[in-house]
């Protein structure tokens, strides 16, 4: 089934002519037509295009990149010419964009077999995949449980050989989670290293666009083509960066961090806290020197987080008003009713909470929440700053707990928060981080772990990543 | 569930002038957002708003005097470019462009 092979594997059978594009792209499809009714990773599935570019490559013969017939697919919220970017919401259930993202582009430069545009949580705020417009993403390792969040669909469809990889987005934790939760690779770039020209954010100061992938040498292989500088988007960066070069130098003598105060919350679960500790060994016998340190900083990351994404959410999620496109109420009698009762309409539960939590904090001025929430990402980012200039890496679990039920009930609204608690401090430090897979709890669900490096450091990411999979083997 | 070592403290909060303020001011914040909720979406938005407002007090517990604020990470750069004129024969009228009614 060339469907469970990796990206590399395919890309030496591609060049030897041992499998066809078409092939490849018809397995991938079929697991789609057999599974996906039951996981929902995907919104649309571009299956005649898919087979169109498919037999064109054939046809061609000549692969011009790595990625050359490789079948993936799209988070929702990525434009996409000509096909509906939905963003899982209803406000943009029928739009259409003019105009495709630069990083799925670079995709097409590269001729990747676009499969279809994937489920997630609605404008990518959500972290179980459970608040999708159209329905619940469910994990591929048992469909009673969530997938995660935001990019849900990604990493779910990736999980269930849908997909060789798959494109998400990541604003505090929606790659990493969702790839923890469902036993696959996730990176997190740099902020500005991937551009978000036409992906359709919602906190532009945290956002950054990532792949996931079932290896770590695919990860850093599919980051490869779409990385580099982009003109159009305002923080892009310029910096040619060799995801590659340092990927099978093992790690004899490099030196790991462990949070101290991540180490002592009770939050974590038994299964989590154990394949963590189980991460510390497989590292000490790869050469490398695990050890704990504290980050008191750690404790405001949370609530600077949800001030600083909730703030921007309001402002940015202002444009979606029922006048340019998107959903418009039927019924209004005045252009005021109309903004509200569209938006009353458009917009669900978690996204309508966001944006007045967010209005909230943007007319608070007595306490003024916001202003402290940026000086305490200042402080955070010191912190980390200094602990890379001793450290290659941070290591923390990706959730203190593996994915949730649905239906599983929350004693409060921060319960759900509080699974991003090791996810947040990387987006609002800007840095890379890289999830991937250590072992399975006792009910068979993955459990994961994220490694983050200094600023444009992903090589090293990958560098541990990859020798830690290759002693641990890929979670089956 | 999470076992929350935590959760006392929630109550300690949902005591505080926070939480009311939040309550007294949540049809106010549906105007500002201009969002119209219904009864039931009210009743759940503003007991979570009240739980996340708990949280916004962790950043004053750090020393942030001589701490400048940070709003982005990276270097921005602004980006500037060229107008895109789509065709627009259609709306051409005696030489200038109608723009189509938005609001009846």
């Amino acid at each position: 089934m060339p469907n469970r092979l990796s990206i590399s594997e395919c890309i030496k059978l591609l060049d030897n002519r041992e499998i066809k594009v078409t092939e490849l792209v018809n397995a991938y499809l079929r697991e789609i037509e057999n599974r996906d009714e039951e996981i929902n990773a995907f919104i649309t599935v571009t299956k005649d295009e898919a087979l169109e570019k498919a037999e064109e490559l054939d046809r061609k013969g000549k692969r011009i990149s790595p990625l050359s017939g490789i079948p993936g697919g799209i988070k929702d919220n990525i434009c996409t010419k000509n096909i509906n970017t939905t963003c899982a919401s209803k406000m943009l259930k029928d739009f259409v964009p003019k105009y495709s993202a630069t990083v799925y582009e670079r995709l097409l430069d590269n001729d990747f077999v676009m499969l279809g545009k994937l489920n997630m949580d609605e404008f990518a705020i959500g972290g179980g995949g459970e608040y999708s417009y159209f329905k619940p993403v469910k994990n591929p390792y048992n469909i009673s449980h969530m997938a995660g969040g935001s990019s849900s669909g990604s990493a779910a469809s990736v999980a269930a050989f849908e997909c060789a990889f798959s494109l998400g987005t990541d604003t505090g934790g929606s790659i990493l989670k969702p790839s923890s939760y469902c036993g696959v690779v996730g990176m997190k770039p740099t902020f500005g290293t991937v551009s978000r020209y036409g992906v359709v954010g919602f906190a532009p100061s945290l956002e950054q666009t990532g792949p996931i992938t079932r290896t770590v040498l695919d990860n850093a292989i599919v980051l490869s083509k779409i990385a580099g500088h982009d003109e159009k988007d305002p923080c892009s960066i310029k910096r040619d960066l060799d995801f590659l070069q340092d990927i099978d130098k093992g790690l004899k003598g490099l030196k790991i961090a462990v949070p101290k105060e991540l180490m002592d919350m009770d939050v974590i679960q038994r299964d989590v806290r154990k394949c963590y500790e189980k991460s510390f060994e497989i590292f000490k016998e790869l050469g490398c020197q695990v050890d704990v340190v504290s980050m008191p900083s750690l404790q405001y990351s949370l609530s600077a987080y949800y001030a600083i994404s909730s703030s921007e959410s309001a402002s940015t999620l202002a444009r979606y008003d029922g006048i340019r496109y998107g959903h418009r109420t039927k019924e209004y009698s005045n252009i005021e009713e109309l903004y509200e009762k569209t938006r009353g309409e458009g917009f669900g539960i978690d996204v309508k909470k966001r944006i007045l939590f967010g209005t909230f904090l943007l007319v608070e001025k007595e306490k003024n929440y916001l202003d402290k929430a940026r000086k305490a990402r200042t402080i955070l980012m010191n912190e980390y700053e200094r602990l890379f200039k001793e450290y290659s890496i941070v290591l923390t679990p990706a959730s203190p707990i593996t994915a949730p039920a649905f239906g599983e009930k929350q004693s409060n609204a921060l319960e759900k928060y509080y699974e991003d608690i090791f996810t947040t401090p990387i987006n609002l430090c800007g840095i890379p981080a890289l999830s991937m897979p250590v072992c399975k709890d006792s009910n068979g669900l993955p459990v994961g772990i994220i490694l983050s490096a200094r600023h444009y450091d992903e090589k090293t990411l990958y560098r541990f990543g990859h020798a830690f999979e290759a002693a641990r083997g890929i979670l089956k | 569930m999470i076992n929350f070592a935590l959760k006392h403290i929630y109550d300690i909060f949902l005591t505080t002038k926070v939480l009311e303020v939040i309550i007294l001011d949540i049809t106010n914040l549906e105007k500002l957002a201009k969002i119209r909720l219904t009864e039931e979406e009210r009743k759940e938005i503003e007991k979570d708003l009240a739980y996340f407002t708990t949280m916004l007090e962790d950043p004053f517990k750090a020393d942030t005097s001589n701490v400048q604020g940070t709003t982005i990470v990276s270097h921005t750069e602004n980006v500037y470019r060229d107008d895109l004129v789509e065709d627009f024969e259609d709306l051409l009228f005696d030489g200038e462009i109608i723009v189509p009614r938005i609001v009846e």
